[in-house]
């Protein structure tokens, strides 16, 4: 009942979807119609939960304390950002638009530019070429990397045009094979929830 | 002054644009030293304003469109097809009974559909995308340039071998093993020049967050010196190292 009933819904859903694929007709046009506008309900049910679930979590932190000024701040922000964009609207050249540029953008953008520090500083620590494997992923690195930058032109012009051949060849070819594994897998996962074989998206 | 002129002048002026995303760039800076009040402001600054901002982008693409309005004309004139949007609100619906300890499962209807739906969509789009990845692998050798030709080849032959190193059905020795081995030299190079691209572009990031402090000296001298010094009195009178027992670092 809790979890048989709802594989059989999945079995009708998929036969249904899937038979779209083979089959023409008035039916399957209102089939495709009938997911489509449902997908997008459900998308903003998800939104609507998400809200829930923020509220829910900074709820909690400020009523047991935990970090409670730093929640309030959250959810302030969270207030001004929606009256910013309810009493004067989201065009560019207004206050939301500002908030957006002047003050998301820069945390945003200083954000990842930190991780350079932390990528740099951990590349140090492990990139040892102990093997031939880890030989030729410290080269493959420093190649594309010094084929991005002037320094790499002007050490030798090659440089560049060396790294953008990795770029297109060999790293393609490491990229395509791994895209070619993430497709199979995902047809087999779904071929298991389609047979009711994958139960792990369901909760007891 | 009307309350909106209020705001404009708040928000829209040259020094909110000025010294904003300089104090916003060092807050998160100052996080190289170590934690700090001033980083945990600019993150939850940052979440709150990423989520506002987002929220209200949804309300007006998502929310708006897709549940107010057609509930709205509902209410005008009711329409059998009106009956899927009632049909898939439930259905969707139960997806609150997430936060139930006891009542969970009955999430599993939204679920078990909605993952049966997907099933049936990706089943033939995945095979589609191997076999649109696998016919624009299959070009011509000869691409005019020695330098155009040598990357089909490498390209061909290192994603086949690539491919044989994920192949578990036979153990990997003879022309098997060597091919494998090839393929593991192939996604290390792949790997090689992600790591090298990921860095590359988070230092462009951070070229561009030194411009931008370069290009405002002024607030970015006054900023700097005021949290040195707010770092400095926190962390000299302030801030106490916590004490862990043995079972909570456990």
């Amino acid at each position: 009942m809790k979890k048989e009933i709802p594989i059989l819904f999945g079995l009708i859903a998929a036969i249904l979807w899937y038979s779209e694929f083979f089959f023409a007709g008035m039916f399957f046009d209102n089939l495709k119609v009938f997911f489509a506008s449902g997908l997008k309900i459900a998308g903003v049910v998800g939104i609507m939960i998400g809200v829930y679930s923020v509220a829910r979590q900074n709820y909690f932190k400020i009523k047991y304390n935990n970090e409670r000024y730093y929640a309030i701040l959250r959810v302030s922000m969270i207030f001004l950002m929606i009256f910013l964009g309810s009493q004067r609207g989201m065009a560019s050249g207004t206050p939301f638009s500002s908030m957006f540029f002047n003050v998301y953008i820069p945390f945003q953008a200083t954000t990842f530019a930190l991780l350079a520090f932390y990528i740099a500083s951990a590349a140090y620590r492990s990139f040892k070429a102990k093997s031939l494997e880890s030989a030729v992923l410290l080269t493959a690195s420093i190649l594309v990397m010094m084929g991005k930058i002037p320094l790499g032109e002007a050490m030798w012009d090659k440089i560049p045009v060396i790294g953008e051949w990795i770029m297109d060849a060999p790293s393609s070819a490491g990229r395509r094979a791994i895209i070619f594994g993430g497709y199979l897998g995902m047809i087999t996962m779904m071929i298991r929830i389609f047979f009711g074989l994958e139960r792990s998206h369901l909760s007891d | 002054m009307d309350f909106n002129t209020i705001l404009d002048n708040i928000f829209l002026n040259n020094f909110f644009s000025n010294w904003m995303p300089v104090i916003a760039t060092l807050m998160i800076m100052s996080f190289l030293y170590k934690d700090n009040p001033l980083f945990k402001i600019g993150e939850n600054v940052f979440i709150g304003i990423s989520l506002g901002y987002f929220w209200t982008i949804l309300w007006d693409i998502s929310v708006k469109p897709f549940l107010i309005m057609p509930v709205m004309d509902m209410f005008v004139e009711f329409h059998w097809t009106d009956l899927t949007t009632i049909f898939w609100f439930l259905l969707a619906s139960t997806m609150l009974f997430r936060f139930s300890r006891k009542k969970a499962w009955i999430a599993n209807y939204y679920f078990g559909f909605i993952f049966g739906y997907m099933a049936g969509m990706y089943i033939p789009i995945q095979i589609q995308n191997i076999l649109l990845q696998s016919t624009n692998l299959m070009k011509d050798i000869n691409q005019g340039s020695f330098y155009e030709t040598s990357k089909w080849i490498v390209l061909i032959f290192g994603t086949f071998s690539a491919l044989m190193y994920f192949f578990f059905s036979k153990p990997h020795k003879g022309i098997l093993g060597k091919t494998a081995r090839v393929g593991i030299i192939v996604m290390m190079i792949f790997f090689g020049a992600a790591f090298g691209s990921t860095v590359m572009g988070r230092v462009s990031l951070f070229i561009d967050r030194a411009i931008l402090l370069v290009d405002h000296p002024f607030e970015s001298l006054v900023s700097t010196l005021g949290i040195i010094a707010f770092m400095i009195i926190y962390f000299k009178f302030i801030y106490k190292e916590k004490e862990y027992d043995d079972e909570s670092v456990m």
